[in-house]
């Protein structure tokens, strides 16, 4: 396998959208972690997000999908722990692409305040309106990496990816 | 303390205790008994009002066809002393097969005690079957090989360790699943899958290494789905039904519930990235942010109740005094703990505790309620000795994998 395959292998993965939120890639989530090329073997290494999150499997098979169908067939998916996913991985791009489908993108660093306890609502965009008068309904949404909130300026609920 | 032998013998009866063809044999069990008792070594054995072991048969988990003999003796040497060395035994054993049918799997097995609990039929059908899978080793062996006491406790405790996790996080995640389409409002609905979700997710994890570590043929839904309740080794807390005398669910109970519970995994999920276990650290890492988000959901309900009317109060008061006690088992120094303490993989469940109960504390008073004086209650879930509850909670989430084995989505 030469140089310019595994390049377009990793380009490949890289742009294989998330199953949960199309409009990320694996890439702009940050939850790719390496496209190595081991033996002429393509080593695709993903970080889960959250333990229980269903997409794990999914976000496996699409890889594998997405190569095959650019006739890359030798594959395998690996998954590593350690170090543990972050939302502070997510790409910037990732955080504008997030924000224009219309899902609050974390808005601190996963390392610090977020984990402090009843963190309160301060500070959250709508993705809407813009409006900082914003308010939590829920801990917890639609998927374990989503808390739902509202706005109070034009009154529309929204998804917010929580710091993790 | 000194180590003691455990050891199990079975043997399937070609007809009952009581029968001609047994007679003989029946009438030497009072001498063979009353010399292995006056062997030196021996330390006690299991007996019923008679002073044999025969009619303990009919209830045991071996089967009423079986005959069993569970003692305990302070070395392998000593038993061996009795067993090969006693006359009235050793004619015994040559007329084995008049009275008994040959068994292709293994009928004998020995271990060391790990603690000073009075070991149990159960236990002991586990671990013949764990010598017909693994052959001889530290958890069970025969003549052919023995193993020391510490042998016996640090081959297990990793895996121990891992499996008690699982089961943890897979008993808690199924009970709370149990409010999927049942929530009091839908966020909370939501909230609740969410959790238990989380907690299936750490669940298959840790699984999935125990299975990997084991290199036998079982995966993770093996673990999850075929093994027994005298198998599991969650705690009891984790598997308390969320009904309470105000209905089958109630909301209160599992608030409680999973106040404590998160505020102490909490705890022990920030402990467990300093594992020596490189995977259960990477696992510690990602349930520690779990975790987080669940114990704030908790706190935050616990001071709306505890804030509320008088009723939330109450409630959420009555379910705080009815599960406290249920929390000793986590903070007790059981020897595979210590074990996995000096191992470098653990705390020590004992250090948890002060830390554990201020942390508690200081929500509890906010909440405006109480937190009950400490009473010496020990649950014995992480040893295998289980409630009815999780029998039931078993028999629903196992039916659909034992009536259809390998079956897929």
């Amino acid at each position: 396998m030469n140089t310019s395959s595994l390049a377009q292998a990793r380009l490949i993965v890289s742009n294989v959208p998330d199953p949960e939120i199309p409009a990320v890639t694996l890439a702009d989530l940050g939850i790719l972690r390496s496209v190595e090329e081991i033996d002429g073997q393509i080593v695709v290494t993903l970080t889960p997000t959250y333990s229980g999150c269903p997409a794990t499997e999914a976000i496996k098979q699409d890889v594998h999908t997405q190569l095959a169908a650019n006739h890359i067939t030798n594959a395998r998916v690996q998954i590593t722990l350690s170090p543990a996913w972050t939302t502070d991985w997510i790409t910037p791009e990732g955080k504008k692409k997030l924000l224009a489908y219309g899902i609050a993108p974390p808005n601190c660093s996963a390392n610090g305040q977020a984990l402090q306890f009843s963190a309160p609502s301060r500070g959250i965009t709508c993705p809407q309106c813009e409006s900082q008068s914003t308010e939590r309904l829920s801990q917890f949404g639609s998927t374990p990496c989503k808390a739902l909130y509202r706005c109070k300026a034009c009154k529309e609920p929204f998804d917010y990816f929580k710091p993790y | 303390m000194m180590a003691k032998l455990v050891q199990i013998n079975i043997a399937r009866m070609k007809a009952p205790i009581d029968s001609p063809l047994l007679a003989d044999f029946a009438s030497q069990l009072d001498v063979v008994n009353a010399q292995a008792e006056g062997s030196a070594g021996f330390i006690w054995r299991l007996k019923d009002d008679t002073g044999n072991a025969t009619t303990i048969s009919a209830t045991s988990p071996f089967g009423p066809e079986m005959l069993v003999n569970l003692s305990i003796w302070d070395n392998p040497d000593s038993l061996k002393a009795f067993v090969y060395r006693n006359q009235n035994h050793g004619a015994a054993l040559k007329n084995r097969a008049q009275w008994f049918e040959s068994m292709n799997i293994p009928h004998f097995a020995m271990w060391w005690l790990e603690d000073n609990e009075i070991p149990t039929l159960i236990d002991a059908k586990r671990r013949l079957q764990f010598l017909a899978d693994n052959g001889d080793t530290p958890y069970a062996f025969t003549f052919k090989k023995s193993f020391s006491p510490q042998d016996s406790i640090s081959e297990q405790v990793n895996t121990h360790l891992l499996l008690s996790l699982a089961d943890e996080a897979l008993i808690h995640s199924q009970r709370i699943s149990e409010w999927c389409g049942h929530g009091p409002i839908l966020e909370e609905d939501l909230a609740l899958g969410n959790v238990a979700l989380d907690y299936l997710g750490q669940a298959r994890l840790l699984f999935g290494e125990v299975a990997r570590r084991e290199g036998k043929s079982r995966d993770e839904d093996d673990l999850a789905y075929f093994r027994n309740e005298n198998e599991f080794l969650n705690s009891s807390l984790v598997e308390l039904p969320n009904s309470s005398e105000f209905g089958d669910r109630d909301y209160a109970m599992t608030i409680a519930k999973l106040f404590l519970h998160s505020s102490y995994m909490l705890l022990k999920w920030r402990a467990l990235q300093q594992s020596s276990d490189r995977s259960l650290s990477a696992i510690a890492s990602k349930s520690l942010k779990e975790c987080t988000y669940h114990f704030d959901h908790a706190q935050q309900w616990l001071l709306r109740f505890g804030d509320g009317t008088d009723e939330s109060h109450s409630r959420i008061q009555g379910a705080i005094n009815y599960l406290l006690p249920y929390t000793n088992e986590w903070f007790h120094d059981f020897p595979i703990d210590v074990a996995a303490f000096e191992k470098g993989i653990a705390p020590l469940p004992s250090s948890l505790q002060l830390a554990w109960r201020t942390k508690i504390s200081q929500v509890i008073e906010e909440a405006d309620l109480k937190l009950p004086e400490p009473v010496k209650f020990l649950s014995r879930g992480k040893k295998g000795y289980h409630s009815e509850s999780l029998s039931l909670l078993l028999a629903e989430m196992q039916s659909l994998a034992r009536q259809h084995p390998g079956a897929n989505w």
